[in-house]
């Protein structure tokens, strides 16, 4: 059994539990528990490339480090926080280091938990599973469907009508009000191309007898099986544990707008 | 239904949209298996026409729809939505744009999803039509990876698992390149001899189809009705009629009005296969012998040596000379867009040098650059950069007074005012050509100028290059213009240049006219039908 086989919807579903009941509490033992769960379990039980795995993880990695520097060296000084250490107007505190830890722990468990479904779910399959399980209308999601072809064609575009411009003499803009009407330039050969393309695909799909109607025959049937269920099972409880073992080590505090 | 009664039947068919009527009072009947092919200049109407037929217009677009359509006896009005969509299916013109899901399997699944058929069918119906188009290696491929031709074969396969029983094809070549095109047509004929359907053809590249049509259905540009009636007819007698309202004819029916004119041709019918056009010619050997024309080649205009990019070009070489017309040539995805980019410095290179009158392209100022170096890009959408006709052509001039001159030469004058946008495709692209003309440039490069032309716009493009002084490259699938105008020419196969001479010589190259997915033009096809000949009547 691996991660790419759970059915798509209750992997949503359990990600979307774990991140919300994760955001009930507020302190650096439990999210940090569940990072250490859900990398084990990305790359225990899901094929997934390590290098594309850091590659999502990075930006999250970064805004967190922001974050706990902010939260650490500017604190909102309360009465009882005990300094560790004063140098001019930097003031460091435990309360505050705990805090901006809490802070920085959290982003990046969210961002385990979403990485882990990123990697592991065919878009595909997302959408089909939505249509079965969830009931997303057809017209929606094969919409989305298409528009998921499109944004490589529109990227080549845009680079395309970038090169078109310069042979034309129109030099890169440098200041602001420039850029903003060189922007404006580019936006409606951009917009006609992709209205023109979205309407010659909805022509496609109707010719070939698409009239969103819900009741579909899925050549592709994506299934439920226990195992889903037992993963949904499995992941909730282990942000639970984690919250169970914070709460042991007495770190464990509910979020009372800290931020 | 008896065999005479019309499968579809047109009356009084009008449609208008937007700006005003696209057509009206269109009447005609298409009967069961028959060939239809629907003629006339771009702009005439004949996509929005086919899309009437099944359907899809008026509901996809706000237009109005007078007269009636039936289909087996049936009015259109009393199909479900959708339902008409299994009878009648249809192949469309951008092999980009008309699927929606990523692999090729899923993609002709989608169409028998719609129509309900049980799961346990599916696979067998998804295999049978794959296999009908020779796509069933490709069953699992990611749509995005197939070559043009693939993809359109692979609509058809879309098309054909639903076992319609008309197949409407809206310019299904027009993206591919000349074997990919022969080879759909041929996949289309096998086809309809394996197990018939009624077939209507909207398309300007006619050579290949010409003995699949039997009937024609020619449209002038008010989109009103000029002719109907059997192939032989429409470019028989009324073949001039057709030249002069600028619609493409097959190259046997134009080399026939050609020889007629000069009075070398005796048949008696007007011909319509090569073996009777060259029994009707008086001397076929002087005939199709081409005038060599020759240039005076002073000196490079640009050398490019070593040439590597981003692992679509190996080790590419090739010098311009000043005064000549260069083609580029290849199969769809060989790599010519690339390399005509990265002689223009508008792709990187990963490898290897180039040299524009003499100093590399990394030394030139970007400015100085492109007053000598022009690009004219495939969609001349992308090349607009101001909110007039008149602006485009003044925009960067010195003397803003020769603007209106140009506008005067190319046609456009009286809509100076206008929106770029708003022009017609013949004439978008006449204003993107000659908005690089202004400056006299050195070189001119182009990437497929006549794509979507009609002739009498294709021949007038192609005269200002002919006429135009400096370099020339055009990037081209038309073998045509290349035998016609280029004094040399580049042959691209994976990134690899695999023959740079004349076009005389490459036509002896048979090898390279096979790799590269060419054909050789109509002129020296006839000219070795006539070889053959000779040899099978001294045998």
């Amino acid at each position: 059994m691996s991660l790419n086989e759970v059915n798509p919807s209750i992997k949503a579903f359990a990600i979307v539990i774990s991140i919300l009941i994760l955001s009930v509490f507020f302190d650096p033992i439990t999210p940090l528990v569940t990072i250490l769960w859900s990398v084990t379990v990305t790359f225990l039980f899901g094929r997934v490339s390590f290098k594309k795995w850091l590659l999502l993880f990075a930006p999250f990695l970064f805004i967190a480090v922001i974050y706990v520097w902010s939260t650490m060296l500017f604190p909102r000084l309360q009465g009882g926080d005990s300094v560790i250490w004063q140098w001019g107007f930097l003031t460091l505190t435990a309360e505050g280091f705990q805090r901006g830890a809490s802070l920085g722990l959290r982003v990046l468990s969210f961002a385990t938990l979403s990485i882990m479904f990123t990697l592991t779910t065919k878009p595909t399959d997302f959408l089909l599973s939505l249509m079965q399980q969830c009931k997303l209308p057809p017209k929606l999601a094969y919409g989305i469907m298409a528009g998921y072809r499109f944004l490589p064609l529109i990227k080549e575009e845009f680079q395309t009508l970038q090169n078109a411009h310069r042979v034309r003499g129109v030099a890169r803009a440098r200041t602001i009000p420039d850029k903003v009407k060189q922007l404006k330039r580019y936006v409606i050969p951009l917009l006609a191309g992709a209205i023109r393309k979205a309407e010659r695909t909805a022509l496609a799909m109707e010719s070939k007898g698409f009239t969103g109607d819900k009741n579909r025959i899925f050549y592709r049937e994506i299934t439920v099986s226990r195992m889903d269920w037992l993963f949904f099972i499995l992941m909730i409880s282990a942000v639970c544990l984690s919250a169970f073992i914070s709460w042991k080590l007495g770190y464990l505090q509910f979020y009372n707008g800290e931020l | 239904m008896s065999r005479f009664e019309p499968q579809i039947q047109v009356e009084g068919l009008g449609f208008s949209y937007e700006e005003g009527a696209i057509f009206k009072d269109l009447s005609f009947s298409v009967l069961k298996n028959q060939s239809l092919l629907l003629l006339g200049p771009s702009g005439s109407g004949k996509s929005t026409l086919a899309y009437c037929l099944n359907k899809l217009y008026p509901e996809a677009v706000d237009g109005e729809l007078v007269g009636s359509i039936t289909f087996e006896g049936r009015n259109l009005d009393e199909f479900k939505q959708g339902e008409l969509n299994q009878k009648i299916g249809i192949v469309f013109q951008d092999p980009e744009s008309q699927f929606c899901m990523l692999t090729v399997e899923e993609e002709v699944a989608f169409g028998l999803e719609n129509f309900h058929v049980p799961r346990a069918e599916m696979e067998a119906k998804i295999n049978h039509a794959l296999k009908l188009v020779g796509l069933q290696a490709e069953k699992k491929t990611m749509i995005h990876t197939l070559s043009g031709g693939q993809k359109q074969k692979l609509a058809l396969a879309c098309v054909l698992a639903l076992e319609p029983e008309v197949i409407i094809l809206d310019e299904p070549t027009a993206n591919l390149d000349p074997q990919s095109s022969s080879d759909l047509v041929e996949t289309i004929a096998r086809l309809k001899k394996e197990r018939p359907f009624t077939l209507i053809v909207v398309e300007h590249k006619l050579d290949d189809w010409v003995e699949l049509i039997d009937r024609c259905l020619v449209f002038d540009s008010n989109a009103s009705i000029l002719f109907d009636g059997s192939s032989e007819q429409c470019f028989g007698e009324f073949a001039p009629f057709l030249k002069k309202e600028g619609i493409w004819l097959p190259k046997v029916v134009e080399a026939a009005l050609t020889a007629k004119d000069a009075g070398v041709y005796k048949g008696e019918k007007p011909p319509l296969r090569n073996h009777e056009l060259l029994s009707g010619l008086e001397d076929p050997d002087a005939f199709f012998k081409k005038d060599t024309k020759t240039r005076s080649k002073s000196k490079p205009i640009l050398e490019a040596s070593g040439l590597y990019a981003r692992g679509h070009l190996k080790n590419v070489s090739l010098t311009i000379q000043k005064g000549e017309l260069t083609a580029l040539v290849g199969a769809n995805g060989s790599g010519k867009t690339t390399l005509s980019k990265c002689l223009a410095g508008l792709i990187p290179l990963t490898q290897g040098e180039i040299h524009f009158l003499g100093v590399p392209l990394s030394k030139w100022k970007e400015k100085d650059l492109f007053q000598l170096l022009g690009y004219v890009f495939q969609n001349p959408e992308h090349q607009f950069i101001t909110d007039s006709v008149y602006e485009e052509i003044a925009f960067g001039l010195e003397h803003k007074s020769t603007a209106l001159a140009i506008l005067e030469k190319i046609g456009l004058k009286k809509h100076a005012n206008a929106h770029p946008f708003s022009l017609s495709q013949g004439q978008k692209r006449r204003l993107s050509v000659a908005t690089m003309l202004v400056h006299d440039q050195e070189l001119l490069i182009l990437d497929e100028p006549t794509f979507g032309q009609d002739a009498n716009t294709a021949y007038e493009i192609m005269r200002v290059l002919d006429e135009k002084q400096g370099a020339v490259l055009m990037i081209t699938h038309d073998m045509e213009l290349v035998d016609q105008y280029a004094d040399t020419i580049h042959v691209l196969d994976e990134g690899e240049l695999i023959f740079s001479g004349t076009p005389e010589s490459l036509w002896e190259k048979h090898e390279v006219v096979d790799r590269a997915r060419l054909k050789l033009p109509f002129r020296k096809q006839l000219l070795n039908e006539i070889v053959r000949r000779e040899i099978h009547v001294a045998q």
